[in-house]
């Protein structure tokens, strides 16, 4: 069975490309449009893994891997920040929150299927 | 700055006009030259203040009318101007993503018949270079062995066939013999007719106490002679047998040699179309090698251009950031036009803002630059001052 990832990011079109790229590796991705939609969408989907971008709209990444660790479904699912941000202190900031891994956009798609297969859950 | 503070220059004028009188009649002589001097001194004094301070005026009103039409452009600006400027740079981001949406998921669709089409190759190419078991080569090799277990099955066929035409062959040798003896047969005939004619002499001979043997010597005779019509029968049956055989065995030989040629001829036309299959589907094989080669380039750059696509959330993260500072710049336009003081600590703020406000390495580095280009941040509320300086 196709382990499942969630693509959190307010981008349409990056949404639509990360999706291609896992889909094509022959993932199962469900995508959210910000932190506070993903909540919404993680009970009742088993996620192995939750890719995050940081800026985004009504919830950003950073609150969204917060509220995440908090919920004992989801402690330890895996999270990969997804930005265009490579400040240290951001980077620094999505560790504390417990994000697993930073990845500056734009990504490639080998460099983050490696991450993936490298952090899922099995 | 109203009228009555300009008057203000004037009574300085007046006033000192009037000190400078007083000292020079004090110190000096009062008399009618000094008086003289002391009131054209206050009359040149009265005068120069009174156009000082009418040029002061007229240049402050110029000045403040300039401000008045920078404030209704300022007013433009707040209330046309950026809500314009922000409408059409949030319409080419949502234009853009659109576009670029629908880009991607064409291009998904493309990628995935794609691979479809590389994976159906790929199997192809496994069926005709023997990679699977019922692969068209391994095909083609037992189609060889089965046509030439065929051909094979042909030869033996015809070697059985010259074995039964050598049997009739050699039915020619007895159907020989069988014509010697017919004439074995016609010879004893005639012996025993001729023994049988001496025997009716000696019984003639011999007068009527023979009579009995004459009629045995006749009966001799006759057998004799229905002998020799059956060793003459027989000798035509032979002769008959024998042009039979050299009949068939003639249609035989002609048939087998007919035969062999056919063989011959399936053989090479086996395997001229093995031949012929052999090539297509070794060409087939080649062609399948470099569409499987050739996938891997293509993968290759469909990830390029999954790389490329990223472009608009960049591009899409700029213009809202765009966006949300013009924003910012309209409420600091409008804080301007209510209050004439605090400008340029409004703008740095609002400068200071949109430099937090950056996600992208390209945003703070088209930012420093700028800022960089035109000095520093003061200096942009600087022009403003500067302007005011030079105009009056």
């Amino acid at each position: 069975m196709a382990k499942t990832i969630m693509i959190v990011d307010d981008s349409d079109s990056l949404r639509q490309v990360v999706n291609i790229a896992l889909s094509s590796a022959g993932y199962h991705v469900i995508e959210a449009c910000d932190g506070v939609d993903a909540l919404g969408k993680l009970d009742g989907n088993k996620i192995q893994l939750i890719i995050c971008d940081v800026n985004m709209p009504n919830m950003d990444g950073i609150t969204f891997v917060k509220a995440l660790k908090q919920l004992p479904a989801h402690k330890f699912t895996p999270v990969i920040m997804l930005t265009t941000d490579g400040h240290e202190a951001k980077k620094q900031e999505g560790q504390v929150a417990g994000a697993k891994a930073w990845v500056v956009k734009p990504f490639k798609p080998a460099q983050m299927l490696a991450a993936v297969s490298k952090l899922i859950l099995p | 700055m109203r009228k009555e503070n300009y008057t203000l220059y004037w009574w300085i004028a007046v006033a000192l006009s009037l000190v400078l009188t007083f000292v020079l009649l004090t110190t000096g002589d009062f008399n009618l030259v000094n008086a003289v001097a002391g009131t054209f001194l206050m009359g040149i004094s009265a005068v120069s203040g009174w156009w000082a301070s009418h040029r002061h005026f007229t240049r402050m009103n110029a000045v403040a009318a300039r401000h008045r039409v920078n404030s209704m452009g300022l007013e433009q600006v707040h209330h046309q101007a950026i809500p314009i400027l922000s409408g059409q740079i949030e319409s080419a981001r949502v234009q853009t993503e659109d576009a670029i949406v629908a880009l991607a998921t064409r291009f998904s669709g493309i990628a995935n018949k794609l691979e479809s089409a590389v994976e159906a190759s790929q199997n192809a190419a496994g069926e005709l270079t023997g990679g699977a078991q019922g692969s068209v080569l391994t095909m083609l090799d037992q189609s060889r062995v089965e046509l030439m277990t065929v051909t094979d099955t042909l030869k033996s066929v015809q070697q059985s066939r010259d074995a039964m035409l050598t049997d009739i062959l050699g039915l020619m040798k007895y159907t020989s013999e069988m014509r010697d003896m017919a004439a074995d047969v016609a010879a004893i005939a005639l012996q025993i007719k001729l023994l049988a004619l001496n025997a009716a002499v000696e019984a003639a001979r011999a007068g009527v106490s023979a009579k009995g043997f004459t009629v045995v010597a006749d009966e001799v005779r006759k057998l004799s002679a229905l002998s020799n019509d059956a060793g003459k029968k027989m000798a035509d049956k032979v002769g008959a047998i024998n042009a039979a055989i050299s009949t068939v065995s003639g249609a035989a030989k002609r048939s087998a040699e007919q035969d062999a040629q056919s063989v011959l001829q399936c053989e090479a036309a086996i395997q001229n179309v093995l031949s012929r299959f052999h090539d297509s589907t070794s060409r087939l094989s080649d062609s399948a090698d470099i569409l499987r080669r050739e996938s891997g380039g293509i993968r290759d750059e469909v990830s390029d251009v999954l790389v490329s696509l990223q472009f608009q959330d960049r591009v899409s993260q700029i213009l809202s950031h765009v966006r949300v500072s013009l924003e910012d710049l309209r409420m600091c336009v409008a804080q301007q036009l209510h209050q004439d003081q605090g400008a340029p600590e409004d703008i740095q703020k609002w400068l200071d803002k949109m430099a937090q406000s950056y996600s992208t390495e390209e945003q703070r580095r088209v930012h420093s630059e700028v800022q960089r280009n035109s000095g520093s941040s003061s200096d942009v509320v600087y022009f403003g001052e500067a302007a005011w300086q030079k105009q009056s």
